[in-house]
C-alpha cells in the first residue's frame, strides 16, 4: 500500500474508533428494540458496524448516534422484524444495589434496596414500548431526540411513553409504600 | 367560606402544579430551557407535594442509572460488548472496504 493509501486507512480507523466504538453498548440496546433474540441483536450491530465502517468517510462527525441509528434501521430493513423478548427480570440485579452504599445505616440500606427492587420489578412489568424508552433514556443516557431517532418515532411519542412509564413505576412504588401519595401526573 | 381571593390563589396554585406536572419529566431529564428550569425549580421549592413527587422520580432515575453502571440491568451486556469490540477491531484490521 502506498503512503497515501496507508494514511487513508489510518484516518478511517481513527474515525471509526472515535465515533463508532464508544457507542457499542447503546447500539446493542437499540438493536434489542428492533429484534427478538439476543443473537439477532448482536448480528444487527455487526451489520451496522460493517456499514458504518464502509461509510465513515462520508460522515461529517456531527450527531454520531443519529447517524448510527439511521444505519441500523437501514440494516434492519432486510431482516425479519420480530417482537423483542420481555426484559430480563434478574432478581440478583437489584439485590446488590444497596451494597455499595457503605455510608448508609442498615435501615437506609434496607430501604434503598427495597426501592431498587421495586423499581426493577416495575421496569420488568412495563409494556415493551415503554420499557424501551426508559432503558434508552435512563440507562443509556440518550436525549429525547436521540431516543426518537433510535426508535424512529417523533420526540413527542418518546416523551409520552416515558412519562406514562415513569408514572406506572411510581404508582407501583406508591402501592408498595415506597413513594409519596399524590394525584399530579 | 372561602373568599374570591382565596379561590383565585388556589386556582393559580393548582394551575401551576398542572403546568409543572406537564414538564416535570423533561426537567428531570435536563431537556428544558433555562427559563422553564427556573420556573419548575421555584415551584418545587415551595410546593411540598410536587417536590416529593419530583424526589421520587429522581430516585427512580438514580436507581436505574446505578443499576446500569453496575451492569445489573443486563449483566450479559459486558460479554456481548466485548464480542462486538473484537468484531470492530477485526473490521479495522481488514483491507479497506469497497465503497457502497
Amino acid at each position: 500500500m502506498d503512503p497515501a493509501g496507508a494514511r487513508h486507512v489510518a484516518d478511517r480507523q481513527k474515525a471509526f474508533e472515535r465515533f463508532v466504538v464508544p457507542e457499542l453498548g447503546v447500539l446493542l440496546h437499540v438493536a434489542r428494540t428492533m429484534t427478538t433474540r439476543e443473537h439477532d441483536a448482536e448480528d444487527l450491530v455487526q451489520d451496522t458496524l460493517i456499514r458504518a465502517y464502509q461509510g465513515i468517510e462520508r460522515f461529517d462527525g456531527a450527531h454520531p448516534r443519529a447517524w448510527l441509528f439511521t444505519i441500523m434501521r437501514n440494516a434492519q430493513v432486510n431482516r425479519t422484524r420480530r417482537r423483542r423478548p420481555e426484559l430480563l427480570d434478574d432478581p440478583e440485579s437489584s439485590e446488590s444495589l444497596a451494597d455499595a452504599e457503605t455510608s448508609q445505616s442498615p435501615e437506609q440500606a434496607a430501604e434503598a434496596q427495597a426501592f431498587a427492587e421495586a423499581v426493577a420489578e416495575a421496569l420488568a412489568r412495563l409494556p415493551e414500548r415503554m420499557a424501551q424508552v426508559v432503558e434508552l433514556i435512563d440507562i443509556d443516557g440518550l436525549s429525547y431526540a436521540e431516543a426518537a431517532s433510535a426508535l424512529n418515532v417523533p420526540v413527542g411519542t418518546v416523551m409520552s411513553r416515558l412519562h406514562r412509564a415513569r408514572k406506572k413505576i411510581r404508582d407501583r412504588l406508591v402501592a408498595a409504600g415506597l413513594g409519596p401519595q399524590g394525584g399530579m401526573q | 367560606m372561602k373568599t374570591l381571593e382565596q379561590l383565585r390563589a388556589r386556582f393559580v396554585e393548582m394551575a401551576t402544579c398542572r403546568d409543572v406536572g406537564r414538564i416535570l419529566q423533561s426537567y428531570l431529564d435536563s431537556e428544558l430551557d433555562d427559563a422553564r428550569v427556573a420556573k419548575v425549580a421555584s415551584h418545587l421549592e415551595h410546593c411540598l407535594r410536587c417536590g416529593m413527587k419530583a424526589d421520587t422520580y429522581a430516585r427512580i432515575k438514580e436507581a436505574l442509572a446505578h443499576a446500569a453502571e453496575h451492569g445489573q440491568v443486563h449483566p450479559e451486556d459486558q460479554l456481548a460488548i466485548e464480542r462486538l469490540r473484537r468484531f470492530a477491531d477485526s473490521l479495522c484490521a481488514m483491507a479497506p472496504p469497497e465503497e457502497t
